[in-house]
């Protein structure tokens, strides 16, 4: 019986490694009769899917594959998107470089972590990718790294959504004021500094184009000072970086908004954006996105005049609206952070869904390749054995790039791929607050003396 | 009165992959004899006698000329540094110091690819430098220093060279400690009396750690590695800018000096390799982004978890050098071993029994003691399989067909045979052991042609074991480093085995033990009867009255380990005791339930 | 209007009773006609109820009232409200502002803190979670080994007494050798070493409180000592004491602790009760267990072991409450439930986990967790299974209120969804 379980954890967690060792992570799938929920072009109950080398490829009725390619019996079923998740901080080893206001310079793209368990979690939950953002600490925080749920691959590189648009996280409000305001007695300490914090920057990353500019057309002899930090804020002016900004009151989006027309700059994603019901007129008018909680606020003050129904007052007005999980324990259950927007507004269910699909997709700039079931996207879905807004909804699988990464059938206790060869039995971890060690300011020091939450 | 002092006249010689600077070496040969010959001492100093020969030869040895090469007995003649002649039966000549092998075995001399060998440690005073904006400290705050160079820190009196010695070594390349950038890497020679004696060439080496500063940038990985990009596209820059200035076109503005910047140029022009720090397979992957982003010569040092990377590390041909640390050895007990515990613990159980008889426990507590859960039966499983991993990566590489040699930062020369045993007896060859601590550590450091073998002309670094090397009974009498020789004092050999009867009335009698925990130091007394059948009492100062009795005693080879329970009034914690004896002194580690271990040193009372 | 906003934060903030925009419960006697009515044993039934005097009067058909309001719940179901049997609400308002945070007392000893005593009855945080059906709560002060006194509160009232709802409990937050978070680099030597010297610390102040309430039980004399006063009745006359314990092993060793100590204990948290399900069953401990909604608290645990375990451990026999340990959003309650339900603990379970089992746990069965005569009028009407997330509570009522349905997230809703002035006079 034991020895049973273990082979079966070692066969199951082979399975799931040897698939890294062939050439591309794709795989072939057929699902069949399925109620697909396509998210752009309705609900097809009774629906075959077709992933092939890790595309949709068909869908239909009585569709065929050849014998090697597995079936999954979908009777019953909703067969719904990959889940997207705009904000997370799973698979990174690091999440703020909290040293200084402006870190555009790091890139949390570098500490992938293809080990993490959560990452297997979020599969468990029906999501397919992450954004696996740089933290809140500071005015300018680092480059973010949109992931694919590829849990069994042990290369960083494996885990990246290769062609996944450029992103930066900004954060606004209390958290750099705290940590450099308060923390360091430098500029930001008020939203006054934190403009200017971003003017300056912005300032600089055009100077240094120019500089560059010049440069190489010859115009000047010797080379400017290299920066990574200036040159990403230039490519984030030549809109090559979309900003995802941590963000929570009316007031300092407006700000944002208007330094950035002045440097032209329009891909912004708010996060969080507790406020934006309060703007959500101005933020349809921008053109930026928000990415929401579904229910969170009053863990700091700058989230006490919140209200559950932002999402619907947001989506309501126009705007390109996603529901987020900036947390490890949320990412596991977005489906269900979606259908709280269905109590909180009354959301039709396409609308609930698009917070965790599409909208998302478009937030990161994938939509063209992942976000809904169309023929010619990327084949990560999610199966659930009753309507994925209801509380009843269990995920069955999840697969991504038509590999099967979750299997409801084939799920072992102990999922963990990177085992301490010292140490049998992990350390556990109390639950104070529930969300009291979560993400946005993860590695600030000092952080956790506070009682609350963070983000 | 002209006594040849080669050792003293070293040249400094640049080598690492510096192929042409080798010929100007072998051509200055003749020279260094000229020089040495009108070599004189100024200072007279009769608490030293000089060196009366650099002559030796030894006699009827097993020698082991290189990792696959053995020339069976013959004979060994070093004469000024280097090794003349290796043959059977050679004369001895006047001048020689002869020693006479006695069937002893000689190997080529140990090379050291990575360590702080003869570096101190710096003193963490836990002083926060005060520095007005974290993000932009200097770079001394955050151990960005590549202008160090590592001999200059060497302390040729430091105890590490000493015991690189004895344990076979000659040759250690050693890097500053630090943080982020501590410096550049230098080779020496494990013999000299100043770390310039020492010095046998810059190793072309930088050396580069993701060890990030707390509270100043760069604190995290991601910091360190974007501060990495920024410094080495500046160093590019800062050269090609004092290109344009020295060319002197135009009104170019003057490139600002900066010692750290200027010391990378090398790096980015791929005259100096970038000496790695990367444990974890994660780690690998991260220095090989940046390598291939930046397009550096690198290669990978202390590595553990080689086996996730191994594919990228092979297509890419990357230099590793392999940890000599390997995690806790896990202990599998023979079926002697288990009848004995069987009774001890039986035995433990009634004793254990009557002291809880006031307390009635939950019943479940004790069944869970005795037997492991499934859940736990599998962890236990996965964990004995990821260990198998990392005792296994020295021969999952040669398998692979990916050279390493050993680099030496997180272990302890004297564990060196021990933990080259358990990877041979995971599957590495004896050659590939050889080899990776003898020609492939010199081929990665270019110096191959000077060391790393045993053969005509090469240097004379070389050691004498009483006993092929891996058996269990030799013991190093002699290492020779650039001829140089040192006599190692061997023990003699006690009787090995469970319960060697003298070794068992060395322990027998009182200790005085100190345990280094975090809550400070706690003592008492280790009582040990050393009958026929061992006992073990613990008596600790806290609660004199009350101590603790130890079981599942093991009296080994010079150790002894045992297990006692601490009863703490509702719970108790399994503490297992593991020491080395050394005659009068004991030190080991206690460790707690399989939750991390703790120093212990002891020390024999007067009967 | 963020003026406006502003003086409603300093009002709200500085403690004064003043209303929160928020229409006021309307008192009297009602009378809930045509609904479903939910009830533990028979499951739905077609029944009317009547309110009366803050208590359920009557239950059944035919049922009628001159001076009542009457209700038409034609096509609605009427449930029982729910208890969250762990929460900080009222003690707690905004997260990283400490001045508004009341739960946590300096001092390692402090059994005697009232949580009642700082019960803002004009919390922000309160009609935002009642609206949802949440009716009753437990609030838990947290801290060190003895926090304080935790007290049941019905979610209405002007005063922290009006809301008091009979229950109070001495919590022990027993040592724990887990971790306390990602950002614990305490090793795991130093981990164990900590709650072995805090249990030390616990066997010490009983034997104390164990002397002390003996001189009370005989009547002694004794000098003012509020500490261990707060303890004469957990020793003397057995009241419960609440011990808060997650872990495994520390779950085993609390056991054996209360075995030892023969306290009435509940446990709280229980989020590895899955493991000691057999000592748990043999001990008979009640169990208020969540949040449901958690990470499973090792890297090597199955994903959904959080869902599990209340359904775990109330399959085996044992009493089982479901809590969210939450402050603002208490009122995820029913959704921490549903998804016990979902993950093998049964719908019927899990509405009795979050009704009459926390009554029953909390000591106040007779007159809370049910519809039922005789009982406090707690209750909501929805428009479906109160579980699942879409689900509309159109009424409340608390102790017989008429429960408005507004709060500051339906005020924000009905403000900004069509913003007036919106972007063209802004501008």
């Amino acid at each position: 019986m034991i020895m049973n379980n273990i082979k079966y954890i070692v066969v199951v967690l082979s399975a799931l490694l040897s698939q890294q060792l062939v050439a591309q992570d794709t795989g072939d799938v057929l699902i069949k009769n399925g109620t697909v929920i396509t998210i752009t072009d309705g609900v097809k109950e009774n629906t075959d899917l077709l992933i092939r080398n890790g595309k949709i490829s068909q869908m239909g009725e009585g569709l065929t594959a050849g014998d090697n390619v597995r079936v999954i019996d979908a009777d019953n079923m909703y067969v719904m998107p990959g889940i997207i998740d705009a904000h997370s901080h799973i698979a990174i080893d690091a999440v703020n470089e909290a040293t200084d206001p402006v870190t555009a310079q790091v890139w949390v793209g570098d500490a992938l972590n293809p080990y993490d368990v959560n990452v297997y979690r979020a599969l468990a939950g029906g999501v397919t990718i992450s954004h696996a953002m740089h933290g809140s600490a500071n005015a300018i925080g680092g480059q973010c790294e949109t992931i694919k749920h590829r849990y069994g691959v042990e290369d960083p590189e494996a885990m990246r959504m290769k062609g996944a648009m450029r992103t930066i996280k900004f954060a606004l409000g209390e958290n750099p004021i705290r940590v450099h305001g308060e923390g360091q007695s430098i500029v930001p300490n008020t939203r006054m500094g934190m403009e200017q914090v971003f003017r300056n920057s912005f300032a600089e990353g055009k100077a240094y184009a120019k500089a560059w500019k010049d440069y190489s057309s010859g115009k000047t002899k010797t080379p400017p000072e290299y920066s990574l930090q200036k040159q990403t804020m230039a490519d984030i002016i030549s809109g090559d970086i979309m900003i995802h900004c941590h963000s929570y009151r009316a007031d300092e989006i407006l700000m944002l908004m208007n330094v950035l027309k002045d440097y032209g700059v329009d891909k912004i994603c708010f996060q969080h954006v507790n406020e934006g019901f309060k703007v959500a007129p101005e933020l349809a008018e921008f053109g930026a996105y928000a990415s929401v909680f579904s229910d969170w606020w009053a863990y700091k003050f700058e989230v006490y005049y919140s209200t559950a129904y932002n999402a619907a007052i947001l989506t309501k007005n126009g705007v390109v609206t996603s529901i987020n999980s900036d947390s490890r324990e949320l990412i596991r259950h977005l489906y269900h952070e979606a259908a709280k927007t269905q109590k909180y507004g009354g959301l039709s269910d396409n609308e609930a869904l698009k917070l965790i699909t599409i909208n998302p997709a478009i937030q990161l700039g994938i939509q063209d390749r992942v976000g809904s079931i169309e023929k010619g996207k990327d084949g990560d879905i999610a199966i659930f054995n009753k309507h994925p807004l209801s509380i009843y909804a269990v995920p069955q699988y999840t697969i991504v790039d038509g590999i099967v990464r979750f299997d409801i059938n084939e799920d072992p206790i102990d999922m963990r791929i990177d085992v301490d060869p010292e140490e049998a039995v992990p350390a556990f971890m109390e639950t104070l607050d529930h969300s009291e060690d979560d993400s946005c300011m993860q590695g600030v020091q000092g952080h956790h003396h506070s009682h609350s939450h963070k983000h | 009165m002209l006594i040849l002092s080669f050792k003293k006249l070293r040249l400094f010689y640049f080598t690492a992959y510096q192929p042409s600077y080798m010929k100007k070496l072998l051509f200055l040969f003749p020279m260094t004899f000229l020089l040495g010959i009108i070599h004189l001492s100024a200072q007279i100093d009769y608490d030293k006698f000089p060196e009366v020969t650099s002559t030796y030869l030894i006699n009827d040895v097993h020698i082991q000329k290189s990792p696959t090469d053995s020339f069976g007995l013959g004979d060994i003649l070093i004469k000024d540094g280097f090794i003349s002649q290796v043959a059977r039966n050679i004369t001895a000549p006047a001048d020689a110091y002869v020693i006479e092998g006695d069937s002893a075995y000689v190997y080529p001399a140990f090379i050291d690819a990575l360590s702080h060998t003869g570096i101190a440690k710096k003193e963490d005073k836990g002083d926060r430098p005060k520095v007005k904006f974290q993000g932009y400290p200097p770079n001394s705050v955050v151990g960005i220093t590549p202008e160090v160079l590592a001999y200059k820190l060497v302390d040729p009196s430091q105890e590490t060279i000493k015991k690189m010695k004895s344990n076979g070594f000659a040759v250690s390349h050693v890097v500053p400690r630090g943080k982020m950038l501590p410096g550049q890497g230098s080779v020496m020679l494990l013999s000299g009396e100043t770390n310039e004696e020492m010095l046998l060439g810059e190793a072309g080496s930088m050396y580069f750690q993701l060890a990030g500063t707390r509270g100043f940038y760069p604190t995290t990985v991601i910091g360190v590695m974007a501060k990495w990009r920024d410094l080495y596209r500046q160093a590019t820059y800062l050269d090609k800018h004092q290109a344009v200035s020295k060319a002197s076109a135009g009104p170019a503005k003057r490139a600002k000096a900066d010692k750290s910047l200027q010391a990378l140029v090398p790096v980015t022009k791929k005259q100096q390799t970038v000496f790695m720090k990367a444990e974890k397979a994660k780690d690998i992957h991260r220095a090989i982004a940046l390598q291939q982003d930046l397009g550096y010569k690198l290669v990978l040092a202390e590595v553990k978890q080689a086996g996730p990377a191994l594919d990228k590390i092979k297509k890419l041909n990357i230099p590793v050098l392999i940890s000599a640390k390997l995690p806790k050895e896990v202990k599998e007990k023979g079926a002697k071993d288990k009848k004995d515990k069987g009774k001890q613990k039986d035995m433990d159980k009634k004793s254990t029994a009557d002291k809880n008889k006031t307390s009635e426990k939950p019943a479940a507590k004790k069944k869970a003691k005795k037997e492991d859960s499934p859940e736990v039966k599998a962890m236990k499983e996965r964990k004995k399989k990821s260990y198998d991993a990392y005792v296994g990566q020295a021969a999952a590489l040669e398998k692979a067909g990916v050279p390493f040699a050993f680099s030496f930062l997180d272990s302890k020369p004297e564990d060196l045979k021990k933990t080259l045993k358990r990877m041979m007896k995971a599957g590495l060859s004896q050659s590939g052991a050889f080899a990776a601590l003898t020609t492939q550590p010199a081929k990665v450091l270019g110096i191959d042609k000077q060391v790393g073998t045993i053969a005509n002309g090469k240097m004379a670094n070389l050691f004498l074991t009483t006993a092929p090397y891996f058996s269990d009974d030799a013991n190093i009498k002699y290492t020779f480093v650039e001829g140089d020789m040192t006599e190692f004092e061997i023990k003699p050999k006690k009787k090995k085995g469970e319960g060697s009867e003298d070794f068992k009335k060395t322990l027998a009698g009182r200790w005085s033990y100190e345990v280094e925990t975090p809550m400070g130091t706690y003592d008492g007394v280790i009582e040990i009867s050393g009958d026929e059948d061992m006992a073990v009492k613990v008596i600790s100062s806290d609660a004199p009255g009350d101590p603790m009795i130890g079981r599942d005693i093991e009296v080994g080879d010079q150790s002894l380990t045992y297990v006692t329970t601490l009863d703490m009034g509702g719970g108790s914690m399994e503490m297992t005791t593991s020491v080395d004896v050394d005659g009068d002194s004991m030190t080991g580690t206690v460790e707690i339930d399989g939750m991390g271990s703790m120093p212990i040193t002891g020390t024999k009372l007067p009967e | 209007m963020q003026r406006i906003i502003y003086t409603l934060v300093i009002i709200s903030l500085s403690g004064i009773l003043m209303g929160q925009g928020i229409e006021k419960a309307q008192g009297g006697n009602f009378l809930l006609q045509n609904g479903q009515v939910y009830t533990h044993d028979k499951g739905m039934i077609g029944a009317d109820v009547l309110i009366k005097e803050g208590m359920i009067a009557g239950l059944g058909n035919d049922l009628s009232a001159s001076d009542a309001t009457v209700v038409d719940c034609k096509g609605l179901e009427i449930y029982p409200g729910m208890i969250d049997a762990g929460t900080k609400l009222g003690i707690a308002e905004v997260g990283a502002v400490s001045l508004t945070q009341d739960h946590n007392e300096h001092g390692e000893y402090t059994p005697h803190m009232q949580a009642l005593t700082a019960v803002n009855p004009s919390s922000v945080n309160i009609p935002v979670n009642r609206v949802n059906g949440v009716t009753t709560v437990l609030t838990v002060p947290s801290g060190s080994l003895f926090p304080g006194t935790a007290a049941a509160i019905d979610l209405h009232g002007y005063t922290p007494q009006q809301m008091y709802a009979g229950f109070k409990g001495v919590v022990l937050r027993f040592p724990s050798s887990g971790k306390r978070g990602r950002w614990d680099r305490r090793s795991a030597e130093d981990i164990k070493k900590d709650s072995e010297k805090k249990l030390k610390k616990l066997n010490k102040f009983w034997k104390s409180a164990k002397i002390y309430a003996g001189i009370k039980a005989n009547n002694g004399e004794t000098d003012y000592n509020p500490q261990m006063d707060a303890l004469v009745g957990v020793i003397n006359d057995n009241e419960p004491l609440l011990i808060e314990v997650n872990k495994k092993e520390d779950i085993l060793l609390a056991l054996s602790w209360v075995n030892k100590s023969k306290v009435n204990a509940i446990f709280t948290g229980m989020s590895e009760g899955y493991r000691v399900i057999d000592s748990l069953v043999k001990y008979k401990i009640p169990v208020i267990t969540g949040p449901i909604l958690n990470n499973p608290a090792r890297s090597s645990d199955k994903y959904d072991v959080g869902y599990s375990n209340a359904g775990l451990m109330s399959k085996a026999g044992i009493k089982v409450a479901i809590r969210t340990n939450e402050t603002e959003n208490v009122r995820n309650l029913p959704y921490n439930a549903g998804f016990a339900a979902t993950y093998g603990m049964g719908w019927e379970e899990a509405f009795k986990a979050v009704t009459q089992n926390a009554a029953d746990i909390m000591g106040i069965g007779d007159k809370y967790g049910s519809i039922e005569k005789g009982k406090v009028a707690n209750l909501f009407v929805s428009n479906g299974d109160p579980f699942e997330t879409k689900t509309q509570i159109q009424h409340l009522f608390i102790r017989g209120w008429k429960i408005s349905m507004e709060s500051r997230h339906t005020l924000l809703y009905d403000e900004f969804l069509e913003r007036d002035p919106g972007l063209n006079v802004e501008k």
